[in-house]
C-alpha cells in the first residue's frame, strides 16, 4: 500500500492471516526497487483453522488488532493492503497455452502476443466455485519445442506459455480478504502464502537451480518446488503446528494451552542419549494439576508428527517426479522451523539437505528477519514491490481474483 | 424427555451404517431427544456428525475409521456378536428399531449380527431395511439380497424401503432431495412407531402387530420392498381430515404402489390427551374411507400432553406373503428346516469363533479443534488424529 510518497520512496504493506499469529509488515520502497523494512506487528489469532477463517467475527478482531499494533510501531497510516492466503482449499497445477505469431509482424513475438497468451491462461476453465488466484508463469516455448527465457522480438511461427496456476475456493478467498476489506483497508493485492515464503528466503541462484521451500505454519504446510526462476509445483497440506500441539495435549494428557507452551520453550524431534531419562515437570495451574513425564514422550509425539510430514512431502515430490529437479536444498520455514531438531530429523528423511530459512535481502530492522514464522508476510512485501514495479503494465494478483469473482461480489467495498 | 431417562428408555432406535445415521440425524430434527438413540458406524467422520446419543466406532482396525464405501468385504468375518463395549450401550433395550441400509456396506455387514447379539439378549428387534437403487448394479442387489435373508432369519420383523421408489416419483428430477425425504419419512414412521410403542395411552401397537404385518422368516415376502409409508402432522380445526388427505398424498406413496402390492395397513397415532377412545375410532374408519383400497387396518395411538391441538399420522403399508397367512402344515415343515438350519448353522459358529472388532469412540479425548474445518485425509488415514495414536506408538509417559 502507499500511504505516503516521497519522489523516491512508497510504503508498503503486507498483512499474513495465519492461523495462530495475525502478521503485518510495512516496508519503504526505493526507487532502485530496495526494500527497508519499517516494523511489524502481530496479534494472536483467532477464528482461523487450518489457514482458513472459520468464525469471521474473531478473525475480524485479530486482523484489526495486528494492523493498528503495525500502525502505532510504524507510524504509518493504513489504507491499503496486501494479503498473503493459504488453506486446504487452494490447487495447483501446470497448464500451457498455445499462440502463433503474425504476418504482419515477421512473425515475430510482440508485447501483444504475450499479453494475448497471458489472457488465454487467465482464462482457462475453473470449476464454478473456484476462483484463480496466481497463473505464474514457469516460461516460453517457441517452435519445435526450443525454450526461451524471453521471447520478445524473435522470430517464430508458435509459442507456448507455460503457466503455474494457483486457484482457490472462491468464497473462502473472499471471506479471507473481506476480513481486512471490512476495516475499510482496500486490499491491492493477493498471493499465495507459499509463492510469498518462497520469495522470502530464496536467493535467485537457489531458484534457477531448484529448491524446495516448506513453510511450516500452525494450521497447514505449504510447499513450492522453484526451478527455472519459476514456481514448478506447489501444494498445501492440512497438518501444521497446530496438530503437533494438539497430540502433545492429548497423549500427555494436558491442556491445549499448556502443550502450545511445552511445544514453543521445549519441544523438539530428537532425544539427545543423554536426555533419556529426563523427565519434565509441568507446574500446577489454574485448572490444571501439573504434569510429569519423560521427555521421551514429548518427544515421541511431535517426531512421529513430523517424520509423517515429512514423509508425506516426500511422497508428494516423488509423484511428482520433481527431485531430480532439485539441486539445491530444502529450505524450512514458518513458525514450526523453530523446533529443535527439526532439520535434522528431515535431511533423513528427504533426499535433500535441509536447511532453516532467514528472510533474505531487507534494509532496516535485522531482528525480524531471522524469524522464520514472519518469512510469509516479508516475502508477500517482495511480491507487493514486484507488483507495484509492474502496475503499469501488468494486472494483478486480486485483480485477478476480482475478475474471477465476477459479479458474486461485485457490491463488496473492496471491489469498489 | 431428559437424558437419563433416555438412557432407560425401553425403545431403543439403532443406526448402523453412514445411511442409517442420516435417519437419525432427520429424527432428530423431527423429535429432539425425545428417543434413546445410538449410532454404530465405521466412519469415524460421519459418527462425529452425528446427532445420536451414544456412538460406537467399529472395526477402526480395518477401515481406520474412514468407512467402508460400500465395500461390505472389508469387514468380512468381524462380527458385533461378541464383545464387551456394546454391553453398556445396548443393556435393558426391551425393542430396538434397527435403521440400515443393505447396499453392501458397514450396515450389510454388521447388520445381521447386531441384530441376533440383541435377540440373544432377549430384546424385540425391528428392522427398517433401506434397499440400493437399481442402477447400482446386480452386485449390489445380491448384497441386498443375501443381507435381507440374513436380517430376516433373526429379526422380529424386516421393514423394506427401496430407494427405487424415489425413480417413479416427482422426486426423480432430484435423486438427492429424493433421498433426503425417504430419509425424513423414515425418521417420522420410525418416531410415529417409537412413540406409540414407548408411550402407549389409547390403543397398543407393537412389535407383534409389525410381525404380523410383514411376516418373519420365511413368513416375509421374498421380494425387494414390502413397506411404504405415508407420513403427516396436522393442527387446529379439521386436522384429522387435513392429517389424512397430507398422508395418502405423501410423496412416498404418490407412485401408487402401496395401494397396488400392500396387504395390511398399520396406522400410529399421535394425539392430544382429550382425544377419546370414540375420536380414535372415528378416525380410523375416515382413515379407511380414506384409502384407495380395502386393506386390513391395525392401529395404535399414544397421547401426548403437548399436543393438545395437533396430531401426527403415520400411515405405514406393508406386503407380507398371502400364502402364509393360512399357515399350519407348510409352516411347520419350513420351521423345522429353519431349525436344521439353526443347528448347521450353530455347528459352524461353534466351529468358527469370531472376534468382535469394537472399540468405544471416546468423544472427549478426540481432536474437536479441527472439528470446523475441512478434514485433513490422506489415504485411508485421518491426518487430523494424533499420529502416534494411528501408528500405534506406545509413549513412555
Amino acid at each position: 500500500m502507499i500511504m505516503r510518497r516521497t519522489p523516491t520512496e512508497e510504503i508498503l504493506i503486507a498483512t499474513d492471516l495465519g492461523t495462530q499469529t495475525m502478521k503485518v509488515a510495512v516496508a519503504e520502497m526505493s526507487e532502485d526497487g530496495a526494500l527497508t523494512l519499517l516494523g511489524v506487528g502481530e496479534s494472536a489469532s483467532a477464528g482461523m483453522r487450518k489457514a482458513e477463517v472459520t468464525d469471521f467475527g474473531y478473525a475480524q478482531t485479530a486482523a484489526r488488532v495486528a494492523l493498528a499494533e503495525a500502525e502505532r510501531r510504524t507510524q504509518a497510516e493504513i489504507t491499503e493492503v496486501y494479503l498473503s492466503l493459504s488453506g486446504t482449499h487452494l490447487n495447483s497445477r501446470n497448464e500451457t497455452v498455445r499462440g502463433v505469431t503474425v504476418a504482419e509482424d515477421d512473425h515475430r513475438v510482440t508485447e501483444g502476443s504475450l499479453e494475448e497468451l497471458h489472457k488465454l491462461a487467465a482464462n482457462l476453465p475453473l470449476s464454478r466455485d473456484h476462483a484463480i488466484l496466481h497463473e505464474l508463469l514457469r516460461g516460453y516455448s517457441l517452435d519445435r519445442g526450443v525454450g526461451s527465457g524471453q521471447p520478445l522480438g524473435v522470430h517464430t511461427e508458435q509459442i507456448e506459455a507455460h503457466y503455474h496456476l494457483v486457484t482457490g475456493k472462491r468464497t473462502l478467498l473472499q471471506t479471507a480478504v473481506q476480513c481486512v476489506a471490512d476495516q475499510k483497508i482496500r486490499v491491492k493485492g493477493c498471493t499465495f502464502s507459499a509463492y510469498a515464503s518462497g520469495l522470502a528466503v530464496l536467493s535467485e541462484d537457489a531458484k534457477k537451480r531448484g529448491s524446495v521451500v516448506i513453510d511450516l505454519g500452525a494450521g497447514v504446510t505449504d510447499v513450492t518446488v522453484w526451478r527455472d526462476d519459476a514456481v514448478v509445483h506447489s501444494a498445501v497440506h492440512g497438518v501444521g503446528g497446530d496438530h503437533l500441539t494438539q497430540d502433545l495435549s492429548i497423549g500427555l494428557e494436558v491442556p491445549y494451552a499448556r502443550a502450545e507452551r511445552l511445544k514453543k520453550e521445549m519441544g523438539s524431534v530428537v532425544l539427545e542419549p543423554m536426555e533419556k531419562d529426563e523427565k519434565i515437570t509441568l507446574a500446577r495451574e489454574v485448572s490444571f494439576d501439573g504434569r510429569v513425564f519423560f521427555k521421551e514422550a514429548m518427544v515421541q509425539i511431535l517426531q512421529a508428527r513430523m517424520a509423517e510430514i515429512w514423509q508425506i512431502i516426500k511422497d508428494d515430490l516423488e509423484e511428482q517426479n520433481l527431485w531430480s529437479a532439485i539441486e539445491t536444498e530444502v529450505v524450512v520455514t514458518g513458525g514450526g522451523a523453530r523446533l529443535r531438531g527439526l532439520s535434522r530429523l528431515a535431511s533423513e528423511i528427504l533426499p535433500r539437505p535441509v536447511r532453516i530459512g532467514r528472510t533474505r535481502d531487507f534494509l532496516g530492522e535485522q531482528s525480524d528477519l531471522e524469524r522464520p514464522e514472519f518469512s510469509t508476510v516479508l516475502g508477500t512485501l517482495r511480491y507487493a514491490a514486484d507488483c507495484e514495479r509492474r502496475e503499469s503494465s501488468q494486472l494483478k494478483g486480486w485483480r485477478k481474483i476480482q475478475k474471477s469473482l465476477g459479479r458474486v461480489v461485485s457490491g463488496m467495498r473492496f471491489l469498489a | 424427555m431428559n437424558h437419563s431417562s433416555q438412557e432407560n428408555s425401553s425403545v431403543a432406535i439403532l443406526a448402523l451404517g453412514g445411511a442409517g445415521a442420516a435417519v437419525l440425524d432427520n429424527l432428530a430434527v423431527t423429535c429432539e431427544g425425545e428417543h434413546r438413540t445410538l449410532c454404530i458406524d465405521t466412519d469415524e467422520l460421519a459418527l462425529r456428525g452425528t446427532v445420536a446419543g451414544k456412538k460406537i466406532l467399529v472395526a477402526p482396525e480395518r477401515v481406520h475409521g474412514m468407512g467402508t464405501g460400500g465395500e461390505g468385504e472389508l469387514l468380512e468375518g468381524l462380527s458385533l456378536e461378541e464383545g464387551d463395549s456394546l454391553d453398556p450401550l445396548l443393556k435393558g433395550i426391551q425393542t430396538a428399531l434397527i435403521v440400515l441400509s443393505v447396499s453392501g456396506g458397514t450396515g450389510s455387514a454388521l447388520g445381521p449380527s447386531l441384530v441376533r447379539r440383541l435377540k440373544k439378549q432377549g430384546s424385540e428387534v425391528v428392522v427398517f431395511a433401506m434397499t440400493p437403487f437399481g442402477f447400482e448394479g446386480r452386485k449390489r442387489k445380491e448384497k441386498a439380497e443375501s443381507a435381507l435373508k440374513a436380517l430376516r432369519n433373526s429379526a422380529d420383523a424386516v421393514l423394506v424401503f427401496g430407494n427405487d421408489r424415489l425413480m417413479e416419483t416427482s422426486m426423480a428430477k432430484d435423486l438427492r432431495e429424493g433421498q433426503r425425504a425417504l430419509n425424513r419419512a423414515l425418521a417420522k414412521t420410525i418416531h410415529g412407531l417409537a412413540h406409540v410403542m414407548e408411550k402407549g395411552g389409547l390403543v397398543h401397537l407393537g412389535v407383534d402387530e409389525l410381525r404380523e404385518a410383514v411376516g418373519q422368516g420365511v413368513d416375509a415376502v421374498a421380494q425387494f420392498e414390502n413397506a411404504w409409508a405415508g407420513v403427516a402432522e396436522a393442527s387446529g380445526e379439521g386436522r384429522e381430515e387435513a392429517a389424512i388427505e397430507a398422508v395418502v398424498e405423501d410423496i412416498l406413496l404418490e407412485d401408487g404402489r402401496a395401494w397396488k402390492d400392500g396387504n395390511r395397513v398399520l396406522v400410529s397415532v399421535i394425539t392430544g390427551p382429550e382425544t377419546s377412545l370414540q375420536d380414535f375410532h372415528g378416525l380410523l374408519e375416515k382413515i379407511r374411507r380414506r384409502l384407495p383400497v380395502d386393506l386390513p387396518i391395525s392401529a395404535g395411538a399414544a397421547v401426548d400432553p403437548e399436543r393438545s391441538e395437533s396430531i401426527g399420522l403415520t400411515v405405514l403399508v406393508t406386503r407380507r406373503c398371502e400364502e402364509v397367512m393360512l399357515p399350519k402344515v407348510e409352516v411347520a415343515s419350513k420351521s423345522s428346516a429353519e431349525m436344521s438350519q439353526e443347528q448347521a448353522e450353530s455347528k459352524a459358529k461353534r466351529r468358527k469363533k469370531f472376534v468382535a472388532a469394537q472399540a468405544e469412540l471416546e468423544f472427549d479425548k478426540t481432536p474437536t479443534r479441527f472439528a470446523r474445518s475441512s478434514p485433513s485425509v490422506r489415504g485411508a488415514e485421518d491426518l487430523d488424529r494424533p499420529t502416534f495414536q494411528r501408528k500405534g506408538i506406545k509413549l513412555r509417559v
